[in-house]
């Protein structure tokens, strides 16, 4: 069964009758006992997109997937193109099917990823769980706050925004958690 | 309609407070609700409503069913769960998730997850959001209290209502306060309160002749209900209740004094006190108080600091409350800290100056939630006024989690100062006017079955 702090930005999961790919994690808000999530779901099923919540009391079933090792070749306007490793066949997915994931690469990285199919459909991506960007945009880092308890917004070389610690600079390097988004550390 | 109440209790009472005062809030709007229970920790229950008996499986109590956590119980089978509210993300019980997900059963069933309290403004994007199951016929939704527009609200039971009406009635009296808190006195002195003179604080803080419910562990368990202290104990604590000793109408007779005196109720996690008692005795100075110290976290540190200080004004010493009681207390307070979510409404809703303590997070994560209730508060305030209510808000809650528990900057005269009630209670009226949670939640319910 797959837990609710299983579940993130790639996953698919059963819910009631239906099949969905999260998204986006909309919002992750902690509490004492627990956090809530809000999400963006898409049907794998209907295509349908929709808002979802999630909180730690429940379980899912698992989703048999099959997965296959890829890079990211191209991205053509809207669509995404990775082609599989050993077979070298390319396959599409979307902006929209890949959520936050479509800001945390390019075709120029050099990592590996893995496609998730269901029914031989293309779902979802997950990537490495860490991975490296550069900082292309902040104001001016402030020397001396090395806690990273306070943020500031930052944009990376793919385009979006994320929040980093106060020291960071244009230029900087740094590692961050492709499962949530969170800054982890700079990048040696 | 059935509704199963499921709560699992933490720490502390707050999330079994909910509970309860939902069940009531709930039973007030419909009667005819048939309102199951299930609580995993019936001590805690019992502690705010001693007709609940921790021992039993299974009981009715006020009309509701009490059940056990994950208790055998047929009713269970013969009635399934239909209408279910989650306190918390607390989860179900074994035997009810079986019967809950049951695919044999073709009946939908709706749960309803009643999150936190919180003011922060991500509240409203959750409330009445869907939220997945693993089964179809199991429908479920998040419903968020809250302080603003697009949540919930806060419960506002029909008791705690009219208490209040009371309270802000006795308000427009000359002389109504004091009134109100000479019959509250004589109900604490009933329930063991005792004045504190006892200094027998002891290693960890534990307040021995002081009121049973300051013994270090005693907090939610059966020996700390309203246990008063002997008559002469060490230290000439004064005791009242059930169990009266010669000289306790002179007793009670001291304690009614008190309602002459400005109140401060203290209930929060524990801290120095040393600044607080510092103000409150500077306040004592200039019109008289006395301060109710509840059981719990805060009591031992609090009379410590009263103790050291030398003991500037008299102090309540409180055993663990019913809940209908604490309310009033609360109700009767000039000012009050509080701590934790349940309280915190009740304060909010009170009319009265409060300072919040919120629980402690790591990366000081509270101050998030402070900074959040204090942008709801701020517009009450002229900005040379809410200046050192947001210091003292701040300055009370600014610590880690591995810190000790040491006093801040925090200054709590502006809690006390004349007209220091007129934004507080503007804050009080406009949560009171967006309605009970309660009704909220059941009209939810009516539309989503």
């Amino acid at each position: 069964m797959l837990m609710t702090s299983d579940i993130r930005g790639g996953t698919v999961f059963k819910t009631g009758n239906d099949v969905v790919v999260v998204q986006r994690m909309l919002g992750i808000k902690g509490g004492r006992n627990g956090q809530v999530k809000r999400l963006r779901v898409k049907s794998i099923l209907t295509g349908q997109t929709s808002e979802l919540g999630l909180d730690m009391g429940e379980k899912f079933e698992d989703v048999s997937l099959d997965y296959h090792t890829m890079k990211l070749s191209y991205v053509d306007a809207e669509t995404w193109v990775f082609m599989d490793q050993e077979s070298f066949e390319q396959y599409e997915l979307t902006k929209e099917d890949l959520g936050d994931n479509a800001g945390y690469m390019t075709p120029e990285d050099d990592f590996e990823v893995e496609v998730a199919f269901y029914e031989g459909k293309p779902v979802s991506v997950t990537l490495p769980t860490a991975i490296v960007r550069t900082i292309t945009y902040c104001e001016p880092g402030i020397k001396g706050d090395t806690s990273g308890k306070s943020t500031k917004p930052a944009t990376l070389d793919t385009g979006i925004e994320v929040a980093v610690p106060l020291f960071c600079d244009i230029g900087t390097k740094i590692m961050f958690d492709t499962r949530d988004g969170s800054f982890i550390e700079r990048a040696k | 309609m059935t509704i199963d109440i499921l709560c699992k209790v933490v720490d502390n009472f707050g999330d079994i407070g909910v509970a309860y005062r939902l069940a009531k809030a709930l039973t007030d709007l419909d009667p005819s609700l048939a309102l199951r229970l299930h609580v995993d920790d019936l001590v805690a229950f019992h502690a705010l409503c001693p007709e609940v008996e921790p021992g039993r499986e299974v009981q009715v109590v006020r009309g509701w069913t009490v059940l056990r956590w994950n208790a055998d119980w047929a009713g269970l089978r013969e009635r399934p769960p239909r209408a279910v509210l989650e306190c918390f993300a607390c989860g179900r019980p074994e035997r009810f998730e079986e019967i809950l997900y049951d695919s044999a059963d073709p009946e939908p069933r709706y749960v309803v997850n009643i999150e936190h309290l919180t003011a922060e403004s991500w509240a409203a994007d959750f409330h009445l959001l869907p939220s997945a199951t693993r089964s179809g016929l199991v429908r479920k939704w998040m419903f968020m209290p809250g302080f603003s527009e697009g949540t919930g609200g806060l419960i506002i039971d029909r008791r705690f209502r009219e208490a209040r009406e009371s309270a802000l009635a006795l308000d427009g009296r000359a002389g109504g306060r004091a009134e109100g808190r000479a019959r509250l006195a004589d109900e604490l002195a009933a329930l063991g309160a005792t004045l504190g003179a006892a200094a027998t604080t002891g290693a960890g803080g534990g307040a021995t002749a002081l009121g049973a419910a300051a013994a270090p562990g005693a907090e939610g368990s059966a020996t700390a209900l309203g246990a008063a202290a002997a008559p002469g104990a060490e230290g000439g604590a004064t005791a009242l209740g059930a169990a009266a000793a010669p000289g306790a109408e002179p007793a009670r007779a001291m304690l009614r004094d008190l309602a002459g005196r400005r109140w401060v109720s203290v209930f929060s996690y524990e801290r120095d006190y040393g600044r607080v008692v510092e103000d409150l005795a500077a306040a004592d100075r200039e019109r008289p108080l006395a301060a109710l110290a509840a059981a719990g976290r805060s009591q031992a540190c609090f009379l410590a600091a009263w103790e050291a200080a030398g003991r500037p004004f008299p102090v309540l010493v409180l055993p663990f409350l019913p809940q209908e009681v604490w309310d009033e207390v609360i109700l009767a307070s000039d000012f009050s800290i509080v701590r934790g979510e349940e309280s915190l409404a009740r304060a909010a809703l009170s009319g009265r100056p409060f300072l919040w303590h919120a629980y402690l997070q790591d990366g000081k994560h509270q101050l998030v939630k402070v900074r959040a209730l204090l942008d709801r508060l701020r517009p009450q305030f002229g900005a040379a006024d809410f200046g050192p209510v947001e210091e003292a808000f701040l300055a009370f809650n600014d610590r880690e989690r591995d810190e000790p528990a040491t006093a801040g900057r925090e200054r709590i005269s502006p809690f006390l100062a004349a007209r220091s009630d007129e934004p507080f209670r503007a804050f009080a009226e406009g949560l009171a006017a967006r309605g009970d949670l309660a009704a909220h939640l059941m009209t939810f319910l009516g539309k989503i079955r």
